[in-house]
């Protein structure tokens, strides 16, 4: 199955979300923001090599990590010489050995947003509580809509004590999880380490757990 | 056959119609007219009403299979809300674009990711940038100015690299960039890029010792003579042109091994 991990917004947790997700799932987290990489990468061929048609989707996949990824290029030049058409079939070859594929998407609204959700069979839409993330959200909402991507979950991102999650999900039409504003998360993701091994006992590897629990659910049915 | 069925539902002083059309057997031009006393209240994308949409109801070509519209409208559910006006086949017409989501139409609909190119370091010649390649920038009529010989060695620039570069953008080339060159063609381009060498040393050459030396290099002037008459941009480009029109060509053939294995 795969799953857009998306919001619109940059700087809004997409990754951490994406990765810690991929984390409680056991699935491969696939770093699809091919002019900012931002989860950790190592050595070995890379997706900007797979969209180039330098390396096959299998040979990018990185098993030795606490979470298995594809990790994106770093450079500007290979961003600009891959074919992101071929995003889409990448996504599904990957879907085909993995129970799981996350897709960390990247900000903005262009194909590289698209195509992630016009393969994926749902999405988990990444906002704070801020206007201009929401706005954002709600726009890459329509277009997950139109491409075909059900929304499975809202992660409200970094909220404080008292999240409004009614209100944000009254407004996008969908359940919400709110992530709490957390150092353990935050140290854990810096070191490139998802939070339920660093600080199993936290809020955020909570919020995390259930977030997986709600994608288990929105899978089955 | 096509079924057709619709149904209004009231809410805070609006009407929602539902039209159901079932089982249209070819693509289908359809006209659905509003019957209720108010005006259509098209269903929109960016504020536009969808494709199709009118004061009037629906009008537009929908594809074979079921389909719903839905409308809203100020008036009261009074009667039939709204009614099929007409109904004819047409097979050959495209039916009304949904969105696609065909990885091609994505990124034609919201835009190329990859950085724009002023945004690339130039750090020297990049062999995977794919622009280098496409635009063909050596073909330009102010190139033909320069001197042959600086032609001639852009000429076997443009061979190898760009052709691996095309290679990488094919679909199906994994792999191909490990491809060897066949032998027959080995000494030919190496000979090729011996005299591009020599032009590149005599276009180069400002001083007389230099001159003298490439030319000396170059076997004399007779021989310098030779080489800039001998048309070699020429022959690599029409070589250039033809290889690739016969990889297009390979490329449109896809050879079906398992089934003509199967009939054998």
């Amino acid at each position: 199955m795969i799953l857009a991990v998306t919001g619109g917004k940059g700087g809004v947790g997409k990754s951490t979300v994406a990765y810690n997700l991929a984390a409680q799932l056991d699935g491969c987290v696939v770093d699809g923001d091919l002019a900012m990489a931002d989860l950790p990468a190592g050595h070995g061929p890379d997706l900007h090599d797979v969209l180039a048609g330098r390396a096959t989707p299998a040979e990018a996949v990185r098993e030795d990590g606490p979470v298995t990824m594809v990790p994106c290029g770093r450079t500007l030049a290979g961003a600009r010489a891959v074919d992101p058409t071929k995003l889409a079939d990448t996504l599904e070859r990957l879907d085909r050995t993995h129970r799981w594929v996350v897709v960390d998407s990247p900000a903005g609204l262009r194909a590289d947003v698209g195509l992630p959700l016009a393969v994926a069979d749902a999405a988990v839409l990444v906002t704070t509580d801020s206007t201009a993330a929401l706005a954002d959200a709600l726009r890459v909402r329509e277009l997950a809509r139109e491409l075909g991507a059900g929304l499975c979950r809202v992660v409200l991102n970094r909220v404080g004590a008292d999240p409004a999650t009614a209100t944000v999900a009254d407004r996008f039409g969908a359940p919400v999880v709110a992530v709490p504003d957390s150092d353990a998360l935050a140290t854990a993701q810096r070191h490139g380490r998802p939070v339920d091994r660093t600080a199993p006992d936290s809020v955020a590897a909570a919020a995390f757990e259930n977030l997986a629990a709600a994608v288990y659910a929105c899978s089955s049915v | 056959m096509v079924t057709f069925d619709c149904s209004a539902s009231h809410h805070d002083g609006v009407t929602l119609v539902t039209v159901h059309l079932r089982a249209l057997e070819t693509a289908t031009r359809v006209t659905v007219r509003n019957c209720l006393d108010g005006p259509v209240w098209p269903p929109r994308s960016e504020g536009m009403p969808e494709a199709g949409w009118s004061a009037t109801g629906f009008s537009g070509v929908l594809a074979p299979g079921s389909h719903a519209l839905g409308y809203a409208t100020p008036a009261r559910p009074e009667g039939t809300p709204a009614e099929l006006a007409d109904v004819v086949a047409v097979p050959d017409a495209d039916p009304v674009a949904e969105r696609s989501d065909r990885p091609a139409d994505v990124v034609r609909e919201l835009g190329d990711p990859s950085p724009p190119a002023d945004a690339v370091p130039a750090a020297g010649p990049e062999p995977s940038s794919p622009t280098a390649n496409d635009a063909g920038p050596r073909t330009t009529p102010d190139s033909e100015a320069q001197s042959s010989a600086s032609l001639a060695a852009a000429a076997v620039d443009d061979g190898a690299p760009a052709d691996r570069d095309g290679a990488h953008r094919e679909a199906d080339a994994e792999g191909d960039h490990t491809a060897q060159l066949p032998p027959e063609l080995g000494p030919w381009l190496a000979e090729m890029e011996r005299r591009a060498d020599a032009a590149e040393t005599l276009a180069a050459a400002e001083t007389l010792p230099e001159a003298t030396r490439a030319v000396r290099e170059a076997g004399g002037l007779a021989e310098v003579r030779t080489l800039a008459d001998a048309g070699d941009e020429r022959r690599l480009r029409l070589v250039a042109r033809r290889a690739r029109r016969l990889a297009d060509r390979r490329a449109g053939a896809t050879i079906p091994v398992e089934t003509l294995s199967t009939l054998a």
